[in-house]
């Protein structure tokens, strides 16, 4: 249930060629404890979604429902691009990236034994790149793709780009760029800054506003309130498993009793 | 200078039987290496998928006389259909799950082989089965260049799998299968891919065996060869195309032609004591391998050569 | 009615040991989440003590077996001391801990022949008496070892439920931080259970044996079906991995009354492989992308 949409946000209605996520009754629970449920919301309708909230308010589980990386106990996810609406919730997890929707992970994930060039190219071949017998295709895969790798190389520093990521932050920004380099419709983001020095999480979020502005939508899941207030144009605020407040920074900044009486004081 | 040769190779049929065994395990062992090494499918029914294709040939070649090229065909067929419907199988166990559903695809060749005495002959036998081509006193040699033809490609085969995008994926899906779905990777169609295609080429290999023995008995399936292909990839390196080949040298080359053919055993040792220390060294090297040097002789993959070649281009 | 009949009578009395065989395996599988494949070793070996200590200490088979089930549950311990302790602090993967347990069964396998013989070795026993329900025809000792294997699964049961060591093993299974702070000695509680996990083992290839005969293949040949039952069942704790065991046992016997035996086995293992593909994976969920 949500308290209201404060000013200049219109929850639901996309903006002009933006796909939106539709959530309608979505409940998870572990154990005897529900974690999520959700009656209505509708995510990305404006180009930058903060989502915020208590630990454990459900926000992780929210994201990972959507990508089906966990399964929902009732409810459905829908992918609403104006012309069709999408079940979300009954596809595999690689038709929903393949979809455009795609998430970074909160919890540092890689591939043992890939290279960050490996895992980068990983991410831009096609299928048609990946059969059997295309064992020759790896030139043209460097030749389509490379200078558009190594232009995320030239922005974030790695200490052997040519080897290993190494260092958790590595890792993150790794996971970054695999997502970006699929051309996202919808990036949702679970603390993508969590653990990066402040200047990586500046380029971060430069990065990702050059994105937006290019067309994609972000959702993003930050402990870091200033990122949120700073990057968002709609925050939803999370508790006890459901939105309970959403509107843009200001409106939500203004319920400090409501964040504060979650979050603690010293947020808003 | 004709005393060395005639020492090593006095013996022509026992020197290129040994090296057909030797150039099976090496076979199946750079096929076993896509599975569990590259995509960490652990397939224990090596035998099984083996022993299809050797059987499937034979019956065609004995009971309905078809050629060799066609029975060598659905040799083929036979590995590779048991491969799909395994990794359909396998797609969403845990390694545990694996090991028990693979297990028992070999069971069921096995049970399979030995209850349908019609057509298999049970443990009769089922033959004879002859080379597809007859050039006189050298027919061995010349099936042995083939073998180690056949061996060669699948060789190259495995390395270019290494260096090409589908190689890629296969190491993606093995070591963080969520992590490749969340990137569009379809991680069942691909585990699913490279059972068939593996598994197909260990038909292959089953089919190519059987004009070697002649006479095909349910016998040859034990998980005897399971633990040798296994043990000669572990010992070598299993995430090496080369890893196999090593291996195989250093396991079955040493115990099924040095020792055999060159150091002269008592034949009551030859006969029981030989083969049963072959095994208690085989399960010993699997236990010290992956206790103390889990990657083998040849140890990781290098894959940041590949990446330093590409990134030069 | 009749057929049932016969399927339970024989089911029960010929599979008994794999029920035993089987809580002994989702014992170390629920603890240490270790599949071992050297568990078959564990039966073999446990047919192996019964057969020596009964011919060659003239013991009857009852004290063998109790003799058995002790030196089993040692060689388990020194399984677990040895390598599979040696895999846990060196962190080797999942599939790495199977290749290794084969390597073990391959090893003891093969080197028990050094010591026991490569022939097959056969128990001295009273000559059975032939008994006969519902028209199924079966031996005082099928019976017997029936009722032992009933007794024996029932106290394995209450102790893992009912015991403090039970408890141990189960906090320890659940949560190993957690149950080591609470004071329990890991390695101890841990030795104790594949010490009864090893005795079960070895109970089950004792009463294997002395239906036929101790064999180097004996516990392989009966390796996948426990495993089997271990993993359909063991989801569902012991009292699950009991009822898949005799659930097992019944519908083989059903089979084979209806179908060849051989093929019988094949209906079986495609049954067991359905049943894997349609239960899918438990550890999914914890995949954390």
């Amino acid at each position: 249930m949500s308290e209201g949409n404060g000013q200049g946000t219109e929850g639901g209605a996309a903006a002009p060629g933006r796909a939106v996520i539709r959530i309608r009754g979505l409940t998870k629970s572990f154990g005897d404890q529900t974690v999520v449920h959700v009656d209505d919301l509708v995510l990305g309708a404006q180009p930058v979604e903060g989502l915020i909230g208590p630990n454990g308010a459900g926000k992780t589980t929210l994201m990972r429902l959507i990508m089906r990386s966990t399964r929902a106990d009732t409810g459905s996810v829908t992918l609403d691009d104006g012309a069709s609406e999408v079940a979300l919730s009954k596809l595999a997890p690689h038709r929903i990236a393949s979809l455009g929707v795609v998430k970074t992970n909160q919890v540092t994930q890689d591939f043992a034994g890939l290279t960050i060039w490996d895992s980068l190219l990983l991410a831009v071949a096609q299928r048609r790149d990946e059969r059997p017998h295309r064992i020759y295709r790896e030139r043209h895969l460097v030749e389509r793709y490379g200078e558009e790798i190594q232009s995320y190389l030239d922005v974030f520093e790695f200490s052997e780009p040519g080897g290993f990521a190494h260092s958790t932050g590595e890792k993150k920004l790794l996971d970054l760029i695999r997502c970006l380099l699929l051309n996202p419709k919808i990036l949702l983001l679970d603390e993508p800054t969590a653990g990066l020095p402040e200047d990586v999480t500046a380029q971060v979020i430069e990065l990702l506003r050059a994105k937006v502005a290019a067309g994609m939508s972000v959702i993003i899941v930050e402990h870091d309130l200033d990122v949120i207030w700073g990057f968002s144009d709609v925050v939803h605020f999370m508790a006890e498993g459901d939105v309970i407040l959403e509107g843009d920074p200001d409106y939500i900044r203004a319920h400090s009793t409501v964040v504060e009486k979650y979050l603690g004081s010293g947020h808003v | 200078m004709s005393a060395v040769w005639d020492f090593l190779f006095g013996s022509p049929a026992f020197l290129i039987f040994g090296t057909y065994t030797l150039m099976m395990i090496v076979g199946l062992g750079i096929l076993l290496h896509l599975q569990l090494g590259v995509t960490g499918i652990g397939n224990f029914g090596v035998a099984g998928f083996w022993g299809a294709g050797l059987y499937s040939f034979g019956i065609l070649q004995v009971h309905y006389d078809v050629g060799f090229w066609l029975a060598l065909l659905a040799a083929t067929a036979a590995g590779g259909v048991l491969g799909v419907v395994t990794g359909w199988v396998i797609a969403d166990l845990d390694d545990d799950g694996v090991l028990a559903a693979t297990l028992a695809v070999a069971s069921i060749v096995f049970l399979a082989i030995e209850s349908e005495r019609g057509i298999t002959g049970g443990r009769v036998g089922l033959g004879t089965i002859d080379f597809p081509f007859d050039v006189g006193e050298r027919t061995d040699l010349a099936w042995l260049a083939i073998l180690f033809g056949v061996t060669g490609v699948l060789l190259w085969y495995a390395r270019r799998v290494h260096r090409s995008p589908y190689g890629r994926l296969l190491i993606a899906t093995g070591t963080n299968e969520p992590l490749a779905r969340s990137l569009r990777k379809p991680a069942k169609r691909t585990k699913v891919g490279v059972m068939a295609l593996t598994s197909a080429g260990m038909g292959a290999l089953g089919g190519l065996y059987g004009p070697i023995v002649h006479f095909l008995f349910p016998t040859q399936l034990t998980v005897a060869i399971t633990v040798s292909v296994i043990t000669a990839l572990v010992l070598g390196g299993q995430q090496r195309p080369l890893g196999a080949f090593v291996g195989a040298l250093l396991t079955v080359g040493l115990f099924d032609i040095v020792i055999k053919l060159y150091v002269p055993l008592p034949r009551d040792l030859l006969e029981h004591a030989f083969p049963v220390t072959k095994q208690v060294i085989f399960g010993a090297l699997l236990i010290f391998v992956l206790l103390f040097r889990p990657l083998g002789f040849l140890g990781r993959m290098r894959r940041e050569t590949h990446v330093k070649g590409l990134t030069r281009v | 009615m009749d057929f049932i009949a016969k399927a339970v009578i024989i089911g029960l009395t010929e599979q008994a040991p794999l029920v035993l065989a089987a809580m002994g395996m989702a014992l170390i599988y629920n603890l240490s989440k270790v599949i071992n494949v050297a568990f078959a070793e564990t039966i073999t070996l446990g047919a192996y003590f019964a057969q020596w200590v009964n011919v060659f200490f003239g013991a009857s088979f009852y004290l063998s077996l109790a003799v058995s089930g002790i030196l089993a549950g040692a060689l388990s311990c020194a399984t677990y001391l040895v390598v599979f302790r040696t895999a846990e602090r060196r962190g080797v993967g999942a599939v790495e801990v199977i290749i290794i347990s084969l390597g073990l069964s391959v090893l003891l396998r093969y080197a028990l022949q050094f010591v026991f013989g490569y022939e097959a070795r056969f128990f001295e026993t009273p000559p059975p008496t032939f008994l006969k329900l519902f028209d199924v025809g079966f031996t005082s000792f099928q019976l017997t070892a029936f009722i032992l294997v009933v007794v024996l699964a029932l106290l394995f049961y209450l102790f893992v439920q009912k015991t403090v060591w039970g408890r141990q093993v189960r906090a320890l299974a659940s949560d190993a931080d957690l149950a080591k702070v609470s004071g329990i000695n890991p390695l101890l509680t841990t030795l104790v259970m594949w010490f009864m996990a090893g005795a079960a083992g070895g109970l089950a290839g004792a009463f294997w044996g002395v239906a036929s005969s101790a064999k180097p293949g004996l516990g392989w040949d009966r390796f996948l079906l426990t495993l089997l039952v271990v993993l359909v069942g063991g989801t569902r704790g012991l009292r699950g991995v009991i009822l898949a065991g005799m659930g097992t046992g019944v519908l083989l016997s059903a089979l084979k009354l209806e179908i060849a035996p051989l093929r019988a086995e094949i209906v079986l293992l495609v049954a067991f492989i359905l049943v894997l593909k349609l239960r899918g994976n438990r550890f999914r969920e914890l995949a954390k992308v």
